[in-house]
């Protein structure tokens, strides 16, 4: 070891770095290995020229045709461009909604925003947020979930938010450069440019060229913006990012500095941004939900069991990890977080943290950016499956929007009520009350809620959705108080296949297949029903990701500050839970619906409805399939 | 060999440092461990070890790594690399001793190479379990290469028809045509190699019988070089039944259609677009295809067609044309009354 000192002096001496600049062209292959060549142990995929999905990832030119014809004369897609990249190229984004701004009840849309290719070569991104809206198009003709979200919720979409680095790596899909940047102590032995290019186009030009090739007149390999270090609130705060042009994590001269970080802020202002509340950034690789705490409890609490309905979609196979209050990197989904106070992530897209070894990669470091071709197609669907669920569960809590009572065999009705809405926050109730009930009847029982609330198997049963376990049947109580102001409450019959799959079938779904809900019931003799002064249904049950009815459905849930508002519990408290809705009376005291005067639950918050002012309330022409016409 | 006794000579100092409890490291840390001049010149002495030496080394280093894991790590992880090279020895014993390193504990851990976030989670520095198994793996396919070569000169068709499709495909895309046509009547083969012999021979028959037995995804490998060598006449009707058989590739095949241009095509392509899975493909096709009768072809479309998907696809044609001739043909959609009006308010949006 003495002998090596003098020449490690001699070299210092010299001024001569110790690590030399590596400036090789690396080229990615599937099974030759040499000083220049990586084998990553399975097929190098390159763009395949197809508009439509297959076991590889898409062209650009592709990929864009295809969301083009998707849109062109579509009542449910459309696109504008943001403004343009770096290099001058659109920005697109595709807006996967109805055109009214509103819900299908004509409250104020929700919005949520899906970002994709911010990281060039980060290839599955493009290809999973292109599947969401594929999915939505493909489904757009049948009244189901991907209905529901197109009319109750706008969805904007930016396939490639990072247009001139993802065609940077397109145009060399399986060549690289070693590292010409010694000056990034964290991200020094990296690939970049070529099909390794991360950053924007910012001051570089299109060739791949290492320093070392003599055809190389400008070394510009390592350039370019890190774009998801270049936000509000914490650009250039950490050490996992830096200011020298040519890091890896590069955050730009100021906070937005770059076209394509503008285009995102652009998209947000599509929502509008009062309207989001939901934001996903897609990047690759770990197979992680990384979030951003920002100190909001309500807002930090919401994103987590978001994320719990989303990961469980894929059993439990991607992680959650939020950042702690306070602290970030730049990231676009702590912009997100923080400065319109929704659930944002950066989900990070398999494979897990070891790379593509997972699938018999060789074990090189950076094989996770390159996603098998063979395991494309299934990525995109179980992104889509988790995704849109977690749209499904944004666009708002269930809440119950009619119920109707009829003697099963005279089809006679007996009771009818529906919420309306009133104003643009608030629903009023509809009741019509045509006969007494009786024990010893059989009755039909048909209850309407606002969304979808069940899914299918193949074979057609009534199902969980993928990955979550909600109770299937709901919960359904007759209760009161009787002559004499004691309470009753008999439990009704409430089977699973209750759920009505279509709509347009009498009795029938509402607007979705399986947002209502079919069951017969006779009460026994002993029910203290004649004479008792107050008689109301009692229902508990969950949407598809596990969210509870809105137990007051007088105010609308919406979003507001970083949780629910309008989202009432049993007890009538506004939170982010929800609870049973007893607000149905077939024969009502007039006594409050929660509070004072409520026969059980604590006192709770506002919101009760004024009941008896409506009770009585003319429904002339109320048809439950007139009324539900879609708009 | 003198660069063999600089190694040993450094491995002591690479590898003297007693053990560290912590096995996480920054990134940071780890490159300072691996800058120094004692990591450098071990990583320039390596390079200069013979083949013959690498076995061995592993061994050496094996045999130290507890004491100070992170440069030993990163030298096996570079001797497993050399070991894939053309002409490195694999006998027996390299493969018992590589195979035992498939189950390695990697006692190196550091943040992911995707630095988003990324606290809490740990990876490997080097992934020597992945790393051996792929070494194993690139000598095993040497292996079969080689073979496949020797059957190959024998003109052993029988032994070449018991090998791997993916071996063949390699070996056969070096072969002489000589040799190919020789092998092309002694199939059946495995579709990865017909689809080079079928791509090398420019045969249509070949392409016929892939078309028959290949997967989509082994045909969506083949559709580009194979349609760029058939004669674009065979080219198109392969193309076509591709289409008709295929409907996940169709839009592959249409787009690759796009490429040829004889009038065959153009016709079959105009005659898609209202086609709902293919009409988009098709539009897309012939807008890299721009000669004067499909440009005509298309303006017809946009003057005489009902709104639908074949009006749609004529105006996604022009619109991806994108050059003056197309746009002044848009133009002049947007300002026809008589044409459907939201499909111009579209397209005026294109234009703006
Ligand atoms: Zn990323």
């Amino acid at each position: 070891m003495a002998a090596l000192k003098p020449l490690r002096l001699a070299l210092l001496a010299a001024g001569l770095p110790l690590v030399a600049a590596q400036a090789a062209e690396l080229r990615f292959t599937q099974n030759t290995s040499a000083a220049t060549s990586i084998a990553l142990g399975y097929p190098v995929p390159l763009p395949v020229d197809s508009q439509t999905p297959v076991d590889g990832f898409r062209g650009y030119a592709a990929l864009e045709a295809r969301l083009q014809d998707l849109a062109l004369g579509s009542d449910y897609l459309s696109r504008q461009s943001l403004g343009n990249s770096f290099r001058g190229r659109a920005i697109p984004i595709y807006l996967a909604s109805d055109d009214d701004a509103l819900t299908a009840e004509g409250f104020p849309e929700p919005a949520a925003l899906l970002n994709g290719g911010i990281h060039a070569r980060e290839w599955a991104s493009p290809e999973v947020v292109t599947g969401i809206v594929e999915r939505l198009s493909d489904k757009a003709s049948t009244p189901g979930l991907e209905r529901y979200l197109l009319e109750n919720l706008k969805l904007l979409v930016i396939p490639v938010l990072n247009v001139d680095g993802f065609l940077q790596t397109q145009r060399y899909p399986d060549r690289s450069l070693q590292t010409e940047f010694a000056g990034d102590p964290q991200n020094e032995n990296y690939p970049r440019d070529g099909r390794m290019q991360r950053k924007n186009m910012r001051d570089k030009d299109e060739l791949l060229c290492a320093a070392d090739d003599p055809g190389c007149a400008v070394r510009d390999g390592m350039a370019g913006v890190d774009l998801n270090r270049n936000n509000t609130p914490f650009r250039a705060s950490s050490t996992q990012s830096s200011g020298n042009p040519a890091s890896l994590v590069y955050h730009g001269t100021a906070a937005a500095s770059e076209p394509e970080v503008q285009a995102l802020q652009a998209a947000a202002a599509l929502g509008p941004a009062a309207r989001l509340r939901m934001y996903i950034d897609f990047h690759s690789f770990s197979r992680i939900y990384f979030g951003a705490d920002t100190g909001n409890a309500r807002r930090d609490a919401l994103q987590r069991s978001l994320a719990t309905a989303m990961r469980a979609v894929n059993g439990n196979a991607y992680g959650y990890d939020p950042t702690p209050p306070g602290v970030g990197i730049g990231s676009t989904d702590e912009h997100f977080a923080y400065t319109h106070q929704i659930p944002a992530y950066t989900l990070e897209i398999e494979p897990g943290p070891n790379g593509s070894s997972q699938y018999g990669g060789f074990g090189y470091s950076h094989d996770g950016f390159v996603l098998p071709a063979s395991e494309i197609a299934r990525v995109r669907g179980e992104l889509a499956d988790a995704t849109l669920l977690g749209l499904y569960r944004q666009a708002g809590p269930p809440s119950l929007r009619a119920v109707e009572i009829r003697e099963r065999d005279s089809g006679t009705p007996v009771f009818e009520a529906r919420w309306q809405q009133s104003d643009a926050g608030h629903r009023q109730l509809l009741v019509t009350t045509r006969a007494p009930l009786r024990a010893e009847v059989d009755y039909r029982l048909w209850l309407a809620f606002n969304k979808p609330m069940r899914a299918r198997d193949g074979g057609g049963a009534v199902a969980n959705y993928r990955g979550q376990s909600v109770a299937l049947a709901p919960s359904i109580r007759v209760e009161g108080l009787d002559r004499a102001g004691a309470s009753f409450s008999q439990t009704l019959s409430a089977p699973v296949t209750g759920w009505r799959s279509s709509v347009g079938a009498v009795p029938a779904a509402l607007h979705y297949g399986d947002d209502a809900y079919l069951t017969e019931f006779r009460l026994p003799t002993a029910t203290p029903l004649a004479g008792a002064r107050r008689i109301n249904l009692r229902l508990d049950v969950a949407d598809l990701s596990g969210q509870r009815l809105d137990a007051d459905p007088a105010s609308a849930v919406d979003w507001s500050g970083g949780a629910w508002s309008g989202y009432q519990g049993s007890d009538g408290s506004a939170g982010d839970v929800g609870g049973e809705d007893r607000s149905l009376r077939l024969v009502d005291d007039g006594s409050p619906l929660f509070g004072a005067g409520a026969d059980s639950g604590p006192s709770g918050g506002g919101g009760a409805p004024s009941l008896p002012a409506l009770l009585g309330l003319a429904l002339a022409g109320w048809a439950r399939r007139g009324w539900g016409a879609r708009r | 060999m003198p660069s063999t006794r600089l190694l040993w000579a450094l491995l002591p100092c690479l590898l003297a440092a007693p053990v560290a409890a912590a096995e996480r490291y920054s990134r940071e840390q780890l490159e300072r461990q691996l800058s120094g001049a004692e990591s450098q010149q071990a990583r320039q002495a390596l390079a200069r070890l013979e083949p013959a030496q690498l076995l061995p080394l592993i061994q050496q280093t094996l045999a130290r790594i507890d004491r100070d894991p992170v440069p030993a790590e990163a030298l096996l992880h570079r001797t497993l690399l050399r070991l894939r090279e053309p002409g490195a020895p694999h006998d027996a014993s390299g493969e018992k001793l590589l195979r035992s390193l498939l189950g390695y504990q990697p006692q190196v851990l550091v943040p992911p190479a995707d630095p988003d976030h990324g606290r809490g989670l740990w990876v490997p520095a080097y992934d020597l379990a992945a790393t051996a198994r792929g070494t194993l793996a690139i000598w095993q396919r040497q292996d079969q290469e080689q073979a496949a070569r020797g059957a190959l000169l024998s003109r052993d068709a029988a032994a070449l028809r018991s090998m791997q499709g993916a071996v063949l495909a390699t070996v056969f895309g070096a072969a002489s045509r000589g040799q190919l046509q020789a092998l092309a009547s002694s199939g059946p083969w495995p579709s990865a190699a017909l689809a080079v012999l079928a791509t090398r021979l420019g045969d249509e028959g070949l392409a016929t019988t892939l078309l028959a037995q290949a997967s989509d995804a082994e045909l969506l490998d083949a559709i580009k070089p194979l349609a760029s060598a058939l004669t674009a006449a065979e080219a198109q009707g392969w193309l076509q039944q591709l289409v008709e058989q295929r409907p996940a590739l169709a839009s592959a095949a249409l787009l690759a259609m796009g490429r040829l241009l004889p009038q065959q095509s153009q016709d079959y392509l105009l005659a898609q677009l209202d086609h709902p899975d293919r009409g988009s493909s098709s539009a897309q096709a012939l807008a890299g295809a721009a000669t004067p009768a499909v440009r005509a072809a298309l303006a017809d479309i946009l003057d005489t067609a009902p709104d639908g998907p074949r009006l749609r696809r004529a105006l996604l044609a022009l619109h991806w044309m994108d050059d003056a001739a197309a746009r002044s043909s848009l133009q002049a959609f947007v300002v026809a009354q008589a044409r459907p009006a939201q499909l111009r308010s579209e397209v005026a949006a294109w234009l703006r």
